[in-house]
């Protein structure tokens, strides 16, 4: 029976499949720039110029590429937090004060110990997303126990974060001679080596890109493994997707939640740990320059990819570090790239729009099925 | 392709009013060619039955018509004009409206929301008026039989109230042509007779209804038309008059079907499960279930027979550990499992066929290979220290879709497109294959095909010869008696009668589970 049914793994289907996961933020992405032209010249900007500043500014020449993408890799990893969350079907858009907190105590320790550099960088990465996730274990537990919604929670542990960190700074690690809030300088044997030092034949000078870049690729391969591959992620997905039939699969759904956002947590404070310690060296006030909340529009933008976030990730560093150049060449206010951003996630969210410009697709069996499950906890995220 | 017969115009449905004809319609998936120039009318006032197997094609047209799909091919008249439906509400504004296999109803809502949803009536000011809303229910749901809570819950009320709430929003939208996409599937036999009289009461105010089925009796019933739908393509449309089940079978199939399989006598071995004094509440904090003890041995198959809301589900939930007990113990093989989590019940092996495939049996958006390996992501089997062994579960899944005749262009495609009945044997296949102790199956089958039906009942007896014990429950009393050694007739939470297999008599079963004998308690 059923000659024409083909069992075997088919091409067709995956291929398909990635196909259409690649074109809808890829679309997303240009429909957002031609907005964009659209606003630049209703406000009588020359979008050429623009966004030719734009593309000046974020690749061409050592210097402007090196900028690019060290701002990439803070969001990398907090990609990847809010990313893994939202594959669990939890919504963490508390990455900032994860970052802040997991970052502070990994720097703390830094300015302490004395070490071997062998030593001394795992230990801190350690600290960092250790504390990081801690910071994200509360509002799991709460979750998990009484259905106290992550966004509510993990906000409000974000700002408690943020205050923290920053009161520490201020009265318990402020190096006496600094004129700013800054800790004193961590040992630099926790120094992320510099790419010259490590590929001397790649690069002729000195550069700011440090193994951190390696870092964030690792550990976004390591997290896509994790989750399409082991019984983990599986287990993560599950609880995602449908978390009655995971439950019924043997799944222990609140083991799962917490879980997610622990790691979703140790992230977010590897992010800033590996930005502290390849780049400021020392733990400042107020840091991160929002990198915990760009994280959420970076995961929406890779549908919760984790390979997807390098790229979103690096189109995200681009636009601020191009930004400031389509100041200087065009004159059009940087404040553009917000609108860009703005564009992009609206787009990504509204999948409906980007498929097939408003013809309707049949996706609506599921639709009524997610609004169905969804209308319980589960922090689906229009 | 189609014999349109020669016979005068029967009662319903007057041969000459056509309604709708849909003319070579087609409908391709990825690696699926789910209609074939599919040709179908349907006259005013009549109910025209589809028949066909699973996967065959039929919510595809349906769906078309109800402007969810656009076809590839082919042309939609309605009235005599030709349309083209690009959505469900062009298809409501056309008068068409739907009642999915699987309904689309919002459970937090009450049934008077759910029935204005999309189309909220307003007051002057703009605001929800429900008011006006509830009235209008009320007076369609008095004029058609369609006994309705309009202010309950749609998660509280019971399968059947939901199915009238489907139809009702329906006809509150307005619909002359209805499509009734396996209404039959979750409904007790009683809720099957109102659901009758209220599609006779229907075609006889002029509606007209496509009504898709696997039951052969309720085509013979109900009907005026059926038309016989094969691998895409409709195969014939008869008289119902002028047609018998086993002619409709086989021309389904392609085969002769055995509408019941028959058992073999052999004796029941050790206790598997042992439930005593068991007691649980709903959702709500009510009791469902009241102490009830029974015991399924090794090789035995326990039918619970009952209507729908007497406490089966939570029977189903609480020995497979989604839900807590109030009281009483469930032993498995003698050992106390009571209070043991899902995984180490699945571990200590019980497997379960729940009895809401789409809620609790599978995950839509993840493909065949992993649905298979739901609930054995961390046996040793197919969880390697260094991940899942994805390519040895892609040969599981294989062969599952293969053993179990699940039509689909490959293991690698999502859940949710498969057909119902295509679903239900994905569940069947895992869970089976697992190679449980103890099989509690729900519903295990709700919407399959009369082919499936006789491979799923030889399944189950070929489980029972080889040791193992199953609890099946199941609102479909024919089922129970042909597969049970034992009946137990639940009613209110209790155990109002207990028969064996053999000796069980119809109508005192079916006394019992409307509550009106208690020989057993
Ligand atoms: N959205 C979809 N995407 C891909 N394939 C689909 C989709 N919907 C249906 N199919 C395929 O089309 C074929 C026909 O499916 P359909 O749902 O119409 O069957 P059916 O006759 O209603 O079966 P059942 O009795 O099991 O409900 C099946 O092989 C199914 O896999
Ligand atoms: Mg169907």
């Amino acid at each position: 029976m059923g000659s024409a049914v083909i069992v075997r793994p088919s091409l067709g289907v995956r291929a398909r499949r990635l196909g259409f996961a690649i074109a809808q933020p890829v679309g997303s992405v240009v429909i957002a720039l031609i907005i964009g032209a659209i606003i630049m010249i209703a406000f009588g900007f020359d979008p050429i110029k623009g966004y030719g500043g734009l593309f000046r500014y974020a690749f061409l020449s050592e210097f402007n590429i090196t900028v690019t993408i060290l701002n990439s890799v803070p969001l990398v990893f907090t990609g990847l937090a809010v990313a893994f969350a939202f594959r669990c079907g939890l919504f963490n858009i508390g990455a900032e004060g994860q970052l802040l907190v997991g970052s502070l105590f990994a720097g703390w320790l830094g300015t302490l110990i004395h070490l071997p550099m062998i030593l001394t960088v795992p230990i801190l990465l350690v600290t960092g997303s250790v504390m990081g996730a801690l910071w994200a274990l509360l509002p799991g537990v709460l979750k998990a126990t009484t259905g106290a919604h992550e966004v509510i929670t993990t906000m409000m542990m974000s700002w408690i974060g943020l205050y923290l960190t920053s009161y520490l700074v201020k009265n318990v690690l402020m190096d006496p001679r600094s004129t700013i809030p800054a800790s004193n300088r961590i040992t630099e044997q926790a120094d992320l080596l510099t790419l010259d030092k490590v590929f001397p034949f790649l690069f002729g000078r000195p550069t700011r890109l440090h193994i951190g870049v390696f870092i964030a690729i690792a550990v976004a391969v390591f997290i896509w493994y994790l989750l399409t591959r082991t019984s983990l992620g599986f287990s993560v997905r599950a609880v995602g997707s449908n978390p009655f039939a995971a439950e019924a699969g043997g799944v222990r759904v609140s083991r799962s939640i917490v879980v997610s956002l622990l790691i979703s947590g140790a992230l977010a404070g590897l992010a800033g740990t590996v930005e502290i310690l390849g780049l400021h060296h020392r733990v400042f006030d107020r840091f991160s320059a929002g990198y915990g909340f760009t994280g959420i529009t970076v995961a929406l933008l890779a549908k919760n990819h984790p390979l997807g976030v390098i790229p979103a990730a690096l189109l995200f560093g681009a636009l601020t570090n191009g930004g400031a150049g389509m100041q200087l060449a065009a004159d059009i206010p940087i404040d553009i790239v917000d609108v860009l951003s703005g564009v992009i996630i609206f787009l990504v969210a509204a999948e409906e729009i980007v498929k097939g410009f408003g013809r309707r697709r049949a996706k609506r069996q599921a639709a009524a099925q997610a609004l169905a499950l969804s209308s319980g906890d589960e922090g689906a995220v229009a | 392709m189609q014999a349109i017969s020669e016979s005068p115009p029967r009662v319903g449905g007057d041969a000459g009013d056509i309604v709708v004809r849909l003319t070579e319609i087609s409908k391709f998936f990825p690696g699926v060619v789910a209609n074939d120039r599919v040709n179908l009318d349907l006259r005013r006032g009549e109910i025209h039955a589809l028949l066909g197997e699973n996967g065959a094609g039929k919510t595809t047209v349906m769906n078309v018509l109800y402007g969810l799909y656009g076809p590839d091919g082919g042309v939609i008249e309605v009235e005599g004009h030709s349309v083209r439906i690009k959505s469900p509400n062009a298809a409501l504004a056309l008068g068409i409206g739907m009642v999915h296999q699987h309904f689309m109803l919002i459970p937090r809502f009450t049934i008077v929301e759910n029935v204005v949803l999309g189309h909220e009536p307003r007051t002057r000011f703009g605001a929800l008026d429900l008011f006006e809303a509830r009235r209008k229910l009320v007076e369609l749901s008095e004029r058609f039989g369609l006994a309705v809570d309009p202010d309950r819950r749609v998660e509280d009320a019971s399968v059947g109230m939901q199915q009238r709430a489907e139809i009702l929003k329906a006809l509150y939208l307005g619909a002359k042509v209805l499509i009734l996409d396996e209404p039959t599937a979750a409904l007790a036999p009683q809720e099957v007779d109102d659901l009758f009289a209220t599609i006779r009461s229907l075609t006889d105010g002029g509606l007209s209804i496509f009504f898709i089925t696997h039951k052969l009796e309720e085509v013979i019933e109900i009907s005026d038309r059926v038309s016989v739908i094969r691998a895409g393509r409709v195969v014939e449309t008869f008289d119902t008059a002028r047609t018998t089940k086993e002619e409709l079978a086989h021309r389904m199939v392609g085969r002769e079907v055995v509408l019941r399989v028959e058992k073999t006598a052999h004796t029941v071995g050790e206790p598997v499960l042992e439930v005593e004094n068991l007691s649980a509440t709903d959702h709500r904090g009510l009791t469902a279930i009241d102490g009830i003890s029974f015991t399924v041995g090794a090789g035995e198959i326990v039918g619970i027979a009952g209507v729908d809301g007497n406490g089966q589900r939570e029977l189903e939930e609480v020995i497979f550990g989604l839900q807590k007990h109030t009281g009483g113990r469930i032993l498995l093989l003698g050992e106390d499992v009571s209070r043991l989590d899902v995984r180490k019940r699945i571990d200590r092996g019980i497997g379960l066929i729940p009895q809401d495939r789409q809620r609790r049996g599978l995950v839509l958006d993840f493909d065949l290979v992993e649905n298979v390996l739901l609930g054995n992501q961390w046996r040793a089997l197919y969880s390697r220290p260094l991940g899942i062994d994805y390519s040895y579960l892609r040969e599981q899944a294989g062969e599952a879709v293969e053993e179990f005749d699940i039509k689909t262009p490959s293991v690698e495609v999502d859940a949710s497109t498969l057909s119902g009945g295509n679903q239900q044997k994905l569940i069947l296949a895992r869970e089976i294959r697992r190679g449980p102790k103890l099989l509690l199956a729900a519903q295990p089958t709700r919407g399959l095909d009369v082919g499936a039906i006789e491979f799923v009942h030889r399944q189950l007896l070929e489980l029972r010869e080889h040791g193992v014990a199953i609890l099946l429950i199941s609102y479909e009393l024919e089922e129970v008696l042909s597969l049970a050694d034992r009946i137990l007739v639940l009613y209110e939470g209790a155990i109002a009668l207990e028969v064996s297999g053999d000796d069980a008599v119809r109508e005192e079963i079916g006394l019992a589970m409307t509550g009106g004998s208690r020989r057993n308690g």
